[in-house]
């Protein structure tokens, strides 16, 4: 288990941190987690809300030798579900596709347990992979 | 992440190399935008070197393909890794974008 705590302005760092911690396992488990954790921690950093608040972010990453991954992502900014988005029409033609939302809706795919709470005034959504 | 660029008949080659992701896609994003700008007849982009594609490496094809769609210029990608491949897929990316596995077959 490794506990990533991120300060804003170290998003790449913590990228690369992350990507160091999970070097040995399977190719494609450790594209599953380096999405997930790009498109988590990125969205905080560009769109959270902290308030008056000192940020606070945080990711968890646990995992097994199968490579079963549980992800927890902490943060304090003001509560948002990042479940409740919409999801982009994946069916669109060219013309009337958009360009955001698809970081989430991958990470819905990649996941097989999801979820989010509000609690002591932490946004906290965990994921297995 | 590096760009390299050739003309082969009358197809544009684009060959990012390396991550597509939040840092590195919006350089190949104006790499791709400056070269869309000569209007090619078609656009190949050979992804075979692309190790990662994060949302971010998926809005520039996008963008990439938005241009070409509206400048008329045929737009494909090829060699996709399987990973690369997998999120391509999944976000439904199939339906305005043909990807073929080689040059050859994109060529043709």
């Amino acid at each position: 288990m490794a506990i990533f705590n991120m300060q804003l302005h170290q998003l790449e760092e913590t990228l690369a941190k992350i990507e160091t911690n999970i070097n040995d396992v399977q190719e494609k488990a450790k594209y599953k987690v380096m999405f997930v954790a790009e498109e988590l921690l990125t969205n905080i950093v560009r769109h959270a809300n902290f308030e008056d608040r000192t940020p606070f972010v945080s990711l968890d990453i646990e995992f097994n030798e199968k490579s079963d991954f549980n992800i927890e992502c902490k943060d304090n900014s003001k509560a948002f579900n990042p479940l409740q988005q919409e999801d982009p029409n994946i069916n669109a033609n060219i013309e009337d596709r958009e360009l955001g939302g698809l970081g989430i809706y991958l990470t819905k795919k990649y996941a097989k347990n999801l979820e989010y709470l509000y609690e002591d005034g932490f946004n906290i959504l965990r994921i297995s992979l | 992440m590096e760009v390299k660029s050739y003309i082969e008949g009358s197809s544009l080659i684009v060959e990012p190399s390396g991550k597509l992701d939040t840092f590195s896609a919006p350089k190949f994003g104006a790499a791709l935008a400056l070269l869309l700008e000569e209007k090619p007849k078609s656009c190949l982009l050979n992804l075979s070197e692309v190790t990662f594609l994060s949302s971010a490496g998926l809005q520039v094809l996008l963008a990439g393909a938005k241009t070409s769609k509206a400048q008329e210029i045929k737009y494909k990608v090829f060699g996709m890794q399987e990973m690369v491949q997998d999120v391509f897929f999944l976000s439904g990316f199939d339906n305005f974008i043909d990807s073929y596995e080689t040059k050859e077959d994109a060529l043709a």
